[in-house]
């Protein structure tokens, strides 16, 4: 059960301050280039990038839900990127620290630890293209270029082929919730969103945000064709959307439990990610 | 406002289960399905709705969640009134006593270990609803063992144990906060703002009813209540059995908070807020403070409850959130505007 749920922390945050916007103007120095040996990753997709580029060598701590590729598991902990435990964080004597932007927290963490006279890596990740831009920028950072192109080039490669194999889902209305009580779905500007719009479909929660905490009434309205369910109470209770006759995606049976890592973290595997959600939501998977 | 004053007690009544009844109504049917509310507000008609959909809307979505803003906010307003004689103390509200805390803490547990639905007497009940409502329960009971001294039950102690229980439930959630998945976050925020955001008709009949018994029970106490506003001195002298009376409010507000607290969280501000508001307006008699309470406690929930649905549609806001924002300044114009009768009054 222990996974990164970056999405979901951000949502946890916004339930309180609904509405709020991400400020950007938040521009960390650029850290030099150099060999840095002893790297601490605050972010689990940024930890399966390191490893991507061949830099898994040289990663002495991980947070508590770093778990791909397999090594990484298996590294010293230092809390996750909400509650780095700043003392296990020491003991490593890290060199660079790298972290994912994410909402409102990231000032607070980036402080935290430059108060301390860590280099820090912050890089953004909430879409695939910034996401390739992270890879470049650790790839740079870490003086390794060539390897970070290398990957790059791989996962344009494999999204742009992983994209064609969905027609079925052109034009479809789509509504991805991630929480049920309230209602919170996927928004503009997210990793999510990019897979929706990768399928050809239609967000139907586009343009309220990047994480809308949306009115039930608003949904039964909206109609839409499919919903994707990542609530984590899917499994365990199938019935709650079953009552509402009137959805379209009830009477058609095309709502999908989807809880995996690969849709939640945009890293080296997004063109997996995406092929799980293009299938998922193509019937090619059964929907446990 | 000081028309008001001259009001019967039956009319104040009847005028309020009026208002409720209408507010249930309006909140229920006045806004376009799907909700367009500006769009009618400006005469803007919109496209034809389904039956099933316009079905779904009203009696799956705003039903359930409207009657229950009213039998919540009618308990929390009631239970407020009532904790505020049993306590002596005007900053009483109905989480005062720890039992909301306990509740909680249930409620947060039975989520991360894991569990579901269970069905109890036919009706689906979430496990974390009736988890919450037994930590309810036993946290009313832990506090009662705590706070009896040589038998009697001293408003200052009950209010020490209960803030010390609320600290004790408060870090045990913070606990539970810091050890759990980050996806389970929001479950605990449900648990610590407060919503009415279950859509789960089963439970709200289960804890509804629930609410509705112990409301009926400490009904019959107002005039108890009246009486030991005096002080127990004299109180006991006047013939009221203060321990009794006091264990009966106990029991029956820790029941009506478990309740209420089990299926939508902690709901601030109503309970504290609606007693003080028609002290205000109607005077001290319990006899017709508590039921105005719960009536008005009953409108103010629908109203906030349909603000927080209808100001940012298509998304939406915490109630607790239009709660405060709307109930507190109104009952500051309140205060200021009564102040001087107030006192007077002493």
């Amino acid at each position: 059960m222990i996974r990164e749920r970056s999405a979901s922390t951000v949502l946890a945050v916004l339930i309180l301050c609904a509405g709020c916007t991400r400020s950007e103007s938040f521009e960390p120095p650029l850290v030099q280039a150099g060999h840095y040996e002893r790297i601490v990753s605050l972010t689990p997709s940024l930890t399966e990038i390191l490893f991507a580029i061949d830099a898994g060598d040289r990663v002495r701590g991980v947070t508590a839900w770093c778990d791909y590729p397999p090594e990484a598991a298996s590294l010293p902990r230092v809390g996750d990127f909400l509650k780095p435990n700043m003392e296990a964080m020491l003991s490593i004597k890290p060199d660079l620290v790298v972290l994912a932007a994410t909402g409102n927290l990231l000032r607070e963490s980036y402080d935290n630890l430059v108060r301390l006279d860590i280099e820090v890596l912050v890089v953004w990740n909430n879409t695939i293209e910034e996401t390739l831009d992270a890879v470049r920028e650790i790839g740079r950072v870490l003086e390794l270029d060539q390897n970070a192109a290398r990957l790059e080039k791989r996962i344009r490669h494999d999204l742009a082929k992983t994209k064609e194999r969905f027609t079925s889902l052109r034009s479809q209305r789509i509504l991805w919730v991630m929480g049920r009580k309230p209602i919170v779905a996927v928004g503009d500007g997210t990793f999510q969103d990019e897979l929706i719009e990768a399928v050809g479909g239609i967000n139907v929660a586009a343009g309220m945000g990047a994480w809308p905490v949306l009115n039930a009434e608003f949904v039964l309205a909206a109609d839409p064709d499919i919903i994707v369910d990542s609530a984590m109470e899917t499994s365990r209770d199938d019935d709650h959307w079953k009552k509402f006759s009137s959805l379209k995606a009830v009477r058609e049976a095309r709502i999908y439990p989807l809880d995996s890592d690969l849709v939640y973290r945009p890293g080296p595997r997004m063109a997996e990610g995406l092929a799980l959600f293009g299938r998922t939501l193509s019937d090619e998977i059964s929907s446990q | 406002m000081t028309d008001f004053r001259t009001l019967t007690p039956g009319r104040w009544i009847t005028l309020l289960s009026i208002l409720v009844v209408l507010l249930i109504l309006v909140s229920l049917t006045a806004f376009y399905i799907p909700v367009d509310p500006l769009g009618r507000f400006f005469g803007r008609s919109g496209p034809v709705v389904s039956a099933a959909l316009s079905d779904d809307i009203l009696f799956k979505l705003r039903l359930p969640r409207i009657l229950a803003a009213a039998v919540v906010g009618g308990s929390l307003g009631a239970c407020g009134v009532v904790l505020q004689a049993l306590l002596r103390n005007p900053l009483a509200y109905p989480h005062i006593l720890g039992i909301s805390g306990g509740a909680a803490v249930g409620g947060i547990a039975a989520r991360l270990f894991g569990f579901s639905v269970v069905a109890v007497g036919g009706l689906t009940i979430p496990c974390g609803a009736l988890a919450a409502f037994g930590t309810a329960l036993a946290t009313t009971f832990l506090v009662y063992l705590t706070a009896r001294n040589r038998g009697r039950l001293e408003p200052v102690t009950l209010i020490l144990v209960g803030v010390v229980f609320n600290a004790f439930a408060g870090a045990t959630i913070l606990f539970l906060f810091a050890v759990a998945d980050m996806r389970e976050a929001r479950g605990i925020l449900f648990w610590m703002v407060g919503s009415l955001d279950f859509i789960n008709i089963d439970l709200f009949r289960w804890a509804g009813s629930i609410a509705l018994v112990g409301i009926c029970a400490l009904l019959p106490l107002a005039r108890s209540l009246n009486i030991l506003t005096l002080g127990d001195e004299a109180a006991a002298s006047l013939g009221i059995r203060v321990e009794k009376v006091r264990i009966i409010a106990f029991v029956g507000t820790s029941l009506v908070v478990g309740a209420v607290v089990s299926f939508c969280g902690m709901i601030g501000f109503v309970g504290l807020i609606i007693p003080h508001l028609f002290r205000l307006l109607i005077g001290t008699d319990h006899r017709l403070l508590l039921p105005a309470s719960f009536l008005g406690g009953a409108a103010f929930l629908v109203v906030a409850d349909l603000v927080s649905r209808i100001i940012l549609y298509p998304t939406q806001l915490p109630v607790g959130i239009i709660t405060a924002f709307c109930g507190g300044p109104f009952f500051l114009y309140l205060l200021k505007s009564h102040r001087e009768r107030t006192f007077s009054n002493g």
